[in-house]
């Protein structure tokens, strides 16, 4: 008589990949005795919560971790109307750490830190899998603690975190506790604000670069997370896990600061001069989507104004970009006499589409042909110049560059009879 | 009529009717229409009057009744019985009662499951229709603003879509591997769709066979599972081809008690069903004339009388042979007559290929075409087989047996119009099984033996889903697996807690990997170790498929040619290590046939029976085979053009099997029969000098016995058969020759007879067998061995399931023992050749003996009268 090893391994199973399991050190590193934190009761059993105050005026880097801007124009961004209105205390900071990173529901999250503003203080609760089969009371403890919570902060929350946390809810036949709530994604905002500026917008890395400080080496990357926990699970040794805890209580405090960060740039109040100029065109394309266009006029013409000194340039692609935003905004207002102005310059460096703009302009508001015949021609001469062309024209290929080519010379065609026309 | 005027055209014409081996007239059934139920949702009942369907047949109703009453179901009922509406009346009778309720459809393939949602889509928007304008009282209180949304999930569905599709679809169509990869994993964000569902359907339950059946059955078990969860209990309806056991096949799938409808009450045409056996050009070698060259000759009569018919081909590449040569004879002899009709302009529309590797674009214009009648002749590869809609031909032409009884009547019921006549001829190749229709046409039109196996137990394919199944939902304790016990599941259970992929908290054990174990786990094999097939051109190379590890060795080794979608590949490399075979298209007129040393030894017996001439076994073996070498076959002639030298290292593969031994009794009978010819006159004219020249070499003594020759002289016997040789110079050589007294010659003959008719036996069982088992030839190994070590050195032939740990077809077999034996029998007793061929006993034998009387012999000795 065989064991199933012994048959499923001669069947061609790949066996014993797994090295010796370390003798069980239960008592001794058990995550009590490593942490400092405390069993707390639920309707499902015990589980482990490791509780971390802040005082409010706590910095991380330069910024403080209490919310001082008014939230407007995220309310307006974000469509979440209800949170201008909202005390600090109904805001609630999640990040979870999980078993993998694929989802699905085999994926749990055996870490998952909350914080909140509570009083003078700033309270983070990490609570704890020490067997995966306390998930009940685990979800039941989170539930608890967002029992006052009317919005969610995250990074990245909106396609991870919270849908492993309802599936979690799912699967235990709890009601889950985000319904109803607004959510804001950190995530999404910085890759609004900095795609053109930072390149990895992962957490740890904005914290360095918008906030100027840098976690301890007790940090560890996200990828060695999942391994850290399952070697808990064989062995009991919780202390590996510290570094884990640090890395959740870090993600949760950055969020705070990240926020602050943020709304304070999205804020009527917010001074000019201390900011990046292309984070000023970020900012300004955020205040075009929700039509306060005065001050994207505003902070784009800054931005874009030479005079105004920065700390380092904008490169011509972010100034031609946020100089077609502009134009439009006039174009849109019918505030020609600058349009035009936009628009010629953009020409000088060799675009296609203000020229477009241009005979467009002369054609149909000046019924000036001769003027637009010259912008056209302008625009096909660029065209046979340009051997590469440039990355805002939105023509990349051959075949653009023929539609493009057809396009002006039909247009072309048709000034040319009409200027015949009115001879 | 055209087609009764074609028929006694044939009748009259010696050419053909003289190849005309079998001709079945099926007369034509007056179906059993019954009223639609009264107690149908209103919608509905309107809704079909909408599309002028006034009655049922007899089946339906029984399966709408039977559904109604809460039974799972299987029909099989046969081709164009309208099998669809037995379960799409019951389904949207359910879900116009009940706003809430969803419906899974299964097809097995994505292409299939696209082209039944569109069917479905007409039934569903004339219901709609029948929605809006409701004129009946509800009796029920439907909601009319709850429309039935009917929705295809698979891989081709936008992400942005999905969400969507999870909450709204009522009606889901999907297919096995979206269940097993993008449903059943993500279950969670299907709660609603799980609490509310309530019908499954599986349609074509006969093509979850083998391993793709033992895996679905898997699946099933997954999602039965998910579904308990969520508090649902699910019904099942499947549909069949008509096979020997749709009510076993269905239990296995589904682990739960199901009702068969099996009695077809729709009205059926007269068909008229031909077998065809191509004529011999070659009576010593059993050769016939090729299935191809006279499907074209039959053809040309189809298009002349104006029968729309559809040529079915095993291959793509004769799809393009056949549809070339057509076009070009029909455009010669458009030349010498005039048809009205026809002009050769417009031959290229008539007639069209239609294979897998033609433009989405391009197979709907010819479908279309089928259907207006504008195309008369399709070729096809199976690709029409299901499903698709193109209309009814009037003939159809089936160049070889498609493998499997199921698929030749699929393929017969693409012809049938309403109450028309039609015509299918099966044009037999020298293929064992299309010669075994030809004298055993009765399997084709009585009961099927045809058995759909699976085995959801098998090791490998278990351990697979245990794993999918663990990371859905972690097991608990006292839980089982289907109906796999919980106590057999908890070693599996304990097995990959040991391995770090579980861990056992509480009384659950929980998934413990950074995976996504579906992923890795292919419905369509067992081995997940697989090797990557490139094909080289030029300079850059694509991958055009994969095949197991296991098969590789004999499928894929060094200069071997491997078939793929019709096309052929010369394999230049099989690199082991890295797992990748590069090939190179070629279009050789040959295939190759590994040769292999085989060593079968035992690991566990299961069950031992004694019968007529031996005993039956079956149990556990270890099969080590190695490819030394190759043959080269010519495709149509199947004559040997040469052989090759491989050099690969042994594989193992642990599988059951069934084997036949020979008990001393029937060897001793065999011995003794007076079977071998020992004519000196054949050995030519060089023969008297060399047997002179061979017995003064061994100084007139017995080179066994050692007795000096008396006065009769002793025998000369050829050590390596004088058949085997293409000249007698190279067999009368002395290297060749051996003297013997005539006791030791007798013994060394009968050796070789006993060997040559075992391999017989062993080619004819291993080519009858997949008929019973309804397998690919492939899926079996077969093996003789005369001193094996299964028997304590007796004689045994030995059929095993190619997939490691077994799929169920050898366990079968040996409960098939005799069916088998008996058939087996028949057909080489009755086969036309004079010693052996490819129908019978093999082309040449393993020893270059064909071996025909011996395999007599021995099946003459093993077959006993059925009672």
């Amino acid at each position: 008589m065989t064991s199933l090893t012994d048959k499923l391994r001669a069947l061609g199973v790949q066996t014993g990949a797994k090295e010796i399991i370390k003798p069980k050190t239960r008592n001794q590193f058990s995550i009590d005795k490593v942490l400092n934190g405390k069993f707390v009761e639920t309707p499902y059993g015990e589980i482990f919560v490791v509780e971390n105050i802040f005082p409010i005026e706590y910095r991380l880097g330069h910024l403080p971790i209490k919310l001082t801007s008014d939230m407007d124009i995220l309310s307006s961004w974000t469509g979440l109307n209800n949170l201008k209105l909202l005390s600090p205390e109904s805001f609630v900071f999640i990040d979870t750490e999980t078993t993998g990173l694929s989802g699905g529901t085999g994926t749990y999250a055996f870490l998952i830190g909350i914080g909140q503003y509570i009083a003078k203080e700033f309270r983070i609760m990490q609570v704890f899998l020490s067997e995966p089969f306390e998930e009940p009371a685990q979800l039941s403890v989170v539930d608890q603690y967002l029992s006052n919570a009317h919005a969610i902060v995250s990074f990245n929350g909106k396609a991870f975190d919270l849908p492993l946390l309802i599936s979690r809810y799912t699967l235990h036949n709890q009601y889950h506790p985000f319904q109803n709530m607004a959510h804001i994604d950190l995530l999404h905002l910085a890759r609004r604000l900095w795609r053109d500026r930072i390149q990895n917008r992962m957490l740890s890395n904005l914290e360095y670069q918008i906030l100027g400080t840098s976690r301890t080496e007790e940090d560890i990357p996200g990828w060695m997370v999942p391994s850290i926990y399952f070697d808990f699970l064989r062995d009991s040794d919780a202390r590996p896990l510290k570094r884990v805890f640090y890395h959740n209580l870090m993600d949760v405090l950055s969020l705070t600061a990240l926020l602050n960060y943020i709304s304070g740039m999205l804020s009527k109040s917010m001074r000019i001069k201390e900011f990046h100029k292309s984070d000023l065109i970020a900012i300004a394309g955020i205040l075009e989507d929700i039509g306060d266009l005065e001050s994207a006029i505003h902070l784009y013409n800054h931005a874009l104004n030479p005079a105004n000194h920065s700390d380092s340039l904008l490169d011509t692609h972010t100034i031609l970009k946020a100089t077609d935003r502009l134009a439009r905004i006039y174009k849109h207002e019918q505030n020609y006499l600058n349009a035009i102005e936009l628009w010629k310059q953009a020409a000088n460096l060799l675009q296609i589409s203000p020229c477009v703009e241009l005979a467009k302009y002369y054609e149909h508001q000046q019924k000036d042909f001769s003027e637009a015949i010259y912008w056209t021609r302008f625009a096909l001469e660029i065209l046979d110049k340009k051997m590469k062309p440039s990355e805002t024209d939105s023509f990349t290929s051959r075949f653009d560059r023929d539609l493009c080519r057809q396009d002006l010379e039909h247009r072309l065609e048709r000034l040319s009879r009409k200027a015949l026309k009115n001879l | 009529m055209n087609l009764e005027n074609l028929l006694n055209n044939w009748r009259l014409d010696n050419n053909i009717e003289e190849n005309i081996a079998i001709w079945k007239i099926l007369p034509a059934v007056d179906g059993n229409p019954v009223p639609i139920p009264e107690d149908i949702h209103p919608n509905l009942h309107m809704a079909l009057n909408e599309l002028g369907i006034q009655f049922l047949y007899s089946h339906q109703l029984q399966a709408f009744k039977l559904a109604r009453e809460g039974h799972n179901l299987v029909i099989a009922t046969g081709t164009a019985s309208g099998k669809s509406l037995c379960y799409n009346l019951p389904v949207l009778d359910r879900l116009l009662h009940n706003s809430q309720e969803r419906a899974l459809y299964i097809f097995p393939t994505k292409a299939l499951a696209q082209d039944q949602a569109a069917n479905l889509k007409y039934l569903i928007d004339s219901l709609q229709t029948c929605n809006i304008s409701n004129k009946y009282p509800n009796p029920q209180n439907v909601n009319p603003l709850n429309p039935i949304e009917i929705q295809t999930y698979d891989g081709d569905t936008p992400t942005s879509k999905r969400s969507a599709i999870r909450n709204m679809s009522r009606l889901l169509i999907s297919n096995p591997e979206m269940v097993h990869l993008g449903i059943l994993p993500h279950h969670t964000l299907w709660e609603s769709f799980f609490r509310n569902l309530h019908f499954i359907i599986i349609d074509e339950m006969h093509i979850y066979r083998g391993v793709f059946g033992s895996h679905f059955s898997n699946v099933l078990r997954r999602l039965k599972r998910i579904a308990s969860f969520y508090g649902t209990h699910v019904q099942f309806i499947l549909t069949s081809a008509t096979i020997a056991n749709p009510e076993e096949l269905a239990y296995h799938l589904i682990e739960d008690d199901v009702k068969l409808i099996e009695n077809n009450g729709a009205d059926r045409g007269a068909k008229n069903f031909l077998i065809y056996n191509p004529p011999v050009i070659n009576h010593e070698l059993g050769l016939r004339r090729s299935a191809i060259s006279e499907t074209i000759r039959l053809t040309e009569d189809l298009i002349l009388f104006e029968l729309q018919t559809i040529i079915f081909c095993r291959s793509r590449r004769a799809v393009e042979f056949l549809l070339n040569v057509l076009r070009e004879r029909m455009l010669g002899a458009l030349q010498e007559i005039s048809l009205p009709e026809i002009e050769s302009e417009n031959l290229y529309e008539i007639i069209r290929g239609y294979r897998s590797g033609y433009l989405p674009k391009q197979r709907r214009k010819i479908e279309k075409g089928l259907r207006t009648g504008e195309v008369r002749v399709v070729i096809s590869t199976n690709a029409l087989e299901l499903g698709i809609d193109i209309g009814r031909m009037e003939a159809a032409v089936l160049i070889g047996y498609p493998g499997t009884i199921a698929s030749t009547w699929q393929q017969s019921g693409r012809a049938g119009r309403g109450r028309n006549a039609s015509l299918t001829i099966l044009v037999a190749t020298s293929d064992p099984l299309d010669q075994f229709f030809v004298t055993h046409p009765d399997y084709l039109f009585d009961r099927s033996p045809e058995h759909g196996l699976i085995d959801p137990d098998n090791p490998l394919i278990l351990l697979d889903h245990i794993r999918c199944a663990s990371f859905e939902l972690p097991f608990m304790d006292a839980q089982g697996f289907g109906s796999f016990s919980n106590q057999e599941l908890r070693k599996y259970l304990e097995f990959l807690e040991q391995e770090g992929i579980l861990h056992k908290s509480g009384p659950h054990f929980f998934w413990m990997a950074d995976q996504y174990p579906a992923q890795k786990v292919s419905l369509r094999s067992t081995s997940s170790e697989r090797v990557i097939l490139q094909s080289r051109q030029g300079d850059s190379s694509i991958t055009i498929g994969e095949v197991d590890l296991n098969s590789a060795y004999w499928m894929i080794h060094p200069n071997a040619i491997y078939l793929h979608e019709g096309r052929s590949y010369l394999v230049e490399e099989l690199n082991l290590d890295h797992k990748i075979a590069t090939m190179k298209e070629t279009s050789t007129d040959y295939y190759t046939e590994p040769r292999r040393e085989t060593n079968i030894q035992l690991m566990e017996l299961f069950a031992q029976t004694i019968v007529k001439g031996g005993m039956k076994t079956f149990g556990e073996i270890l099969v080590t085979s190695q490819v030394t070498g190759f043959q080269k076959i010519q495709w149509f002639t199947q004559e040997q053009l040469g052989f090759g030298e491989v050099s690969l290292p042994p594989s193992e593969l642990i599988t059951k099997g069934y084997w036949i031994e020979l008990n001393n009794q029937t060897i001793s009978k065999i011995r003794h029969q007076n079977l071998w010819r020992n004519d000196p006159q054949e050995y030519g004219p060089n023969w008297k000098i060399m047997r002179n020249q061979a017995r003064a070499r061994d100084g007139y003594i017995c080179q066994v016995c050692g007795i000096k020759e008396k006065e009769k002289e002793h025998d000369v016997h050829h050590k390596t058969p004088f058949r085997i040789y293409k000249s007698f110079e190279q067999a009368n050589v002395l290297e060749n020759l051996i003297t013997l007294c005539p006791t030791c010659h007798r013994k060394a003959e009968s050796v070789v007879r006993v060997r040559s008719g075992l391999s017989g036996l062993a080619y004819i069982t291993g080519h009858l067998a997949p008929f019973f088992v309804m397998c690919d030839y492939h899926d079996l190994g077969v093996h003789s061995d005369p001193h094996s070590s299964l028997a304590e050195g007796n004689p045994v032939v030995i059929i095993y399931d190619q997939v490691p740990a077994g799929i169920g077809l050898s366990a079968r077999l040996y409960e098939l023992h005799y069916d088998l034996i008996n058939n087996a029998y028949e057909q080489v007793r009755d086969c036309v050749c004079q010693d052996g061929c490819p129908s019978c006993v093999g082309l040449g034998g393993e020893y270059g003996l064909g071996g025909k009387s011996e395999t007599i012999a021995i099946l003459k000795e093993l077959t006993r009268s059925q009672e």
